[in-house]
């Protein structure tokens, strides 16, 4: 029988057994007791779902243990550290149908629960030579270890699980190719432009009547295009593996029951091939080299008689195939409408909607006067002002009248170089196919062109007020002195009266 | 030894009566008494700042303009100046810096007997040049500023607080309030407050020997336009009155109105007939002369204070005018103005009016 352990106690009897922080009976090492392996799977699946064993890793051991009536379960000891960790992992194990303990080097007692939140402690112990001695509330069992387990060899010995959705996932593909496809998938690849690498590796042969080694091409193909995977998935000698970790790699329509990403036991180095339908992996100890499959495209050479190379005597200019450029209508949408070239005909009409113009369109609009008109530029689109020939800016600089393309149909950059590139210059080029270059320069604000200085007067009136206002008037009284009044005598009949009064 | 009359006069001109039309800083220092103000009345004198008093005669000349087109002012004359030293009294009167407050009781007095000293102005000219001078009278203030700080406060009046009262603000917490003081508020900010009240009637005494200036600011608050036998005087000549009006137009109309009608009703609860006449004769010549700028006076006419008083006694008087022959109004005017008088004269405060000039009964 266990005793739980209360709070504030200090004094436990199983050996090895303390209290931590929290005052949780923890020994140096937990313990998960497992019925069968395939529990053992599913603690391992389970715990891996949403953490790594990274952590468990270095403490980690695995066992087959036999009870004194020969049953026979598995142990999983690990570094207790704290309760916390111990905490997710007996919540696995609770999960799972196992049991959590906790000790030091023989004697484990049963991890805290619901029912003891401080854990327990076996007041009475065994005296006994086993390995483990587990204490439970229900149970008292000593068992000695019958085999140790490998975690890598146990993941390896798993077969994968059929999961067609492994099918539709994007990202790296590892492609292995029985030797005689090899060659054949190499230039499928090369001619479908696929980036990928590709290396040869070397399996011991499987029978003694094999010829040497087995070779297989493996390909890694950073993004297997969509179009190649049924073929890459269901040709009879090609296999594809999508990668589930560092070094380790599942058959495509596939997918191992313990999630291996979370289990830093293979070798970053080599690559092991997980095959489905119980078929036995391959591995690779170390990768050879990569190769790019462009290296490996098949090479063609000319015939030894024919010369290995053919000098020029003579060069001549080559055949003009220049064409003049014409502007003709197309029926594509107008867009970047923002320049219009008004004619001096049409001026006074100009002048007399610049009174109707938005304030908004006066800001943005910017004016060059020419021989033949004047130029108006808007960033923001130039139909605000519906007058003269509008222009579309087909590259910076290069404006075609709107409704026009531009044929032979050559890009507007190659079209501003076959016009000499002019700098500091907006080409204008009209229906004829005519450029006319205005200087960048000519460019004004639209407000300043526009508006004629009106005559003015100054207003003097304000002037005058103002100086009528006159300045404030501030008083800062002086010093009275000490005697204020002397010196300020009274009017000199009001004394003489004063001094007949005294008389 | 006292100072002579001329040195009077530089101090009192420089300090007193050039800023007072100029603007800037009035500085009166000690005071100078009735005996000396009276002797530059009867002495006369020359400002000797020759370039300050151009300034200053420039300025008059604008001042004067808004009532009378001349084009050049006189000299200041005995009385000028005597107002001038009358001013500088008064204004130190109220100064903060009284240890002894009957010496401020005597000078008060002196300011009193040298303005009852002083002639009531003879022509309108002369009314119009004592105006130059004392026209913004009431645009005088003193700024003063109170000083707080983490243990104590002190009130600086007229004069700007010492820098080192100021220094540190934030570790020694200083604030400054800073408020500017009107003319009528001085003596009650640091003066000496039993002469509140006999101070404002020597402003007003003051007011009454410049009648134009007294009609020019009969809106003022304190103290209030009372009629006076200088003012009446200048209203019966018909250019002073003329010059009266437009002095009286600078104010606002409501105010003036309210004061008029004020001044005109103690008159007539007063029963001084002839002086109520021409009073009523003043209102009649600004309700004509507002009946004539503006079709829609006098607005309301149903109230019974002091403006529609005014109003109304005016109207009635304008009324009767422009029907007789010689008030020289065209036939045309006169039925433009006809109506317009007829309503306001046709206000509540017209029975009022006919209540205080009806004869009364000997019981």
């Amino acid at each position: 029988m266990l005793d739980r352990i209360a709070l504030h106690q200090t004094r436990l009897h199983t050996p090895g057994l303390g209290l931590d922080a929290k005052g949780v009976a923890l020994g140096a090492k937990g313990l998960v007791l497992l019925p069968s392996l395939d529990r053992l799977v599913a603690w391992l699946a389970v715990y891996t779902r949403d953490r790594s064993l990274e952590d468990l890793i270095p403490s980690l051991q695995m066992s087959l243990v036999r009870s004194k009536l020969g049953t026979r379960e598995i142990a999983i000891e690990m570094a207790a550290e704290s309760s916390d960790r111990m905490d997710r992992v007996a919540d696995v194990a609770r999960l799972v149908g196992a049991f959590t303990f906790t000790g030091t080097s023989r004697h484990f007692v049963q991890y805290r629960d619901a029912a003891a939140p401080f854990g327990y402690d076996a007041p009475e112990l065994l005296a006994t030579d086993a390995r483990l001695a587990l204490y439970h509330e229900k149970f008292t069992q000593l068992y000695d270890v019958d085999r140790p387990l490998d975690l890598r060899a146990l993941l390896l010995r798993l077969t994968p699980q059929v999961d067609p959705r492994s099918e539709a996932e994007t990202g790296v593909r590892w492609i292995v190719a029985e030797q005689g496809v090899g060659p054949a998938l190499v230039h499928y690849f090369v001619r479908s432009r696929v980036d990928g690498e590709v290396t040869l590796g070397e399996w011991p042969s499987a029978s003694a009547f094999d010829e040497g080694v087995t070779r297989r091409y493996v390909f890694r193909i950073p993004d297997l295009p969509k179009r190649m995977r049924q073929l890459a998935h269901h040709t009879p000698g090609i296999t594809t593996f999508v990668p589930a970790g560092p070094g380790i790699a599942v058959q495509v329509g596939h997918r191992h029951p313990v999630s291996l990403r979370a289990c830093p036991v293979f070798d970053p180095n080599g690559m092991i091939f997980l095959r489905g339908g119980g078929a036995e992996p391959w591995a690779l100890d170390r990768v050879p080299p990569l190769g790019d499959l462009r290296a490996f495209a098949r090479v063609e050479m000319r015939g030894e008689e024919t010369r290995s190379i053919s000098v020029a005597t003579s060069a001549n200019a080559p055949p003009a195939v220049r064409v003049a450029l014409r502007l003709l209508p197309s029926q594509a949408p107008w867009r970047s409408v923002t320049a219009s070239w008004i004619g001096n005909e049409q001026l006074p009409l100009l002048r007399r909607l610049a009174y109707a113009l938005p304030r908004a369109t006066i800001d943005r609009t910017t004016i060059a006067i020419t021989n033949r008109g004047v130029v108006l530029r808007s960033p923001a689109g130039i139909e605000a002002i519906p007058l003269g020939t509008f222009f579309v800016e087909v590259h910076p600089s290069l404006y075609v009248p709107a409704g026009f393309e531009v044929t032979p149909a050559v890009s507007p950059g190659v079209l501003h170089r076959a016009l000499g590139s002019p700098e500091g210059r907006v080409m204008f080029l009209d229906a004829g196919g005519h450029a006319i270059g205005v200087a960048e320069e000519a460019f004004a604000p639209l407000e300043s062109a526009l508006l004629e200085a009106p005559s003015w007067e100054p207003a003097i009136a304000d002037t005058i007020e103002r100086t009528l206002e006159g300045a404030a008037i501030e008083l800062r009284p002086g010093s009275l002195g000490l005697l204020p009044l002397s010196g300020a005598e009274p009017p000199l009949d009001d004394a003489k009266s004063d001094d007949a009064g005294g008389e | 030894m006292p100072p002579s009359p001329a040195k009077i006069a530089d101090r009192v001109f420089t300090s007193v009566m050039a800023p007072m039309v100029l603007g800037g800083v009035v500085s009166p220092a000690h005071p100078i008494g009735a005996r000396a103000a009276l002797a530059l009345m009867a002495e006369g004198a020359l400002p000797v700042d020759s370039e300050l008093a151009s300034r200053v005669d420039l300025v008059r000349i604008a001042v004067a303009r808004k009532i009378a087109p001349i084009d050049r002012v006189d000299d200041p004359s005995g009385a000028d100046w005597a107002l001038g030293a009358a001013l500088h009294d008064l204004l130190q009167v109220a100064s903060p810096g009284w240890m002894i407050h009957a010496s401020a009781r005597r000078l008060l007095a002196l300011v009193s007997a040298t303005l009852e000293r002083v002639a009531p102005v003879a022509t309108a000219h002369e009314a119009l040049m004592r105006h130059t001078w004392t026209s913004r009278v009431f645009a005088l203030e003193r700024r003063d500023a109170t000083v707080s700080w983490w243990t104590g406060s002190h009130e600086y009046r007229g004069e700007e607080p010492p820098a080192r009262l100021l220094a540190w603000p934030s570790v020694r917490r200083v604030s400054v309030a800073r408020a500017d003081r009107a003319i009528t508020d001085l003596v009650a900010h640091g003066g000496v407050l039993e002469l509140a009240l006999p101070w404002n009637d020597v402003l007003a005494r003051l007011l009454r020997a410049t009648p134009l200036t007294d009609f020019a600011t009969c809106a003022r608050a304190v103290p209030r336009f009372a009629w006076s036998q200088e003012s009446l005087a200048v209203v019966r000549s018909p250019v002073a009155r003329t010059l009266a009006l437009r002095a009286a137009a600078q104010g606002p109309d409501d105010a003036a109105d309210a004061a008029l009608g004020r001044a005109t009703r103690v008159l007539l609860a007063a029963r001084e007939w002839r002086d109520a006449t021409d009073a009523l004769d003043f209102l009649g010549h600004r309700a004509l002369a507002a009946a004539q700028s503006s079709p829609s006076w006098p607005g309301s006419t149903g109230g019974v204070d002091d403006a529609s008083f005014a109003r109304a006694a005016g109207a009635l008087i304008a009324r009767k005018w422009i029907d007789e022959p010689s008030a020289a109004l065209a036939q045309g005017e006169r039925r433009r103005l006809g109506p317009i008088l007829d309503v306001a004269s046709r206000s509540a405060a017209t029975q009022e009016l006919q209540e205080l000039t009806a004869p009364r009964t000997i019981a």
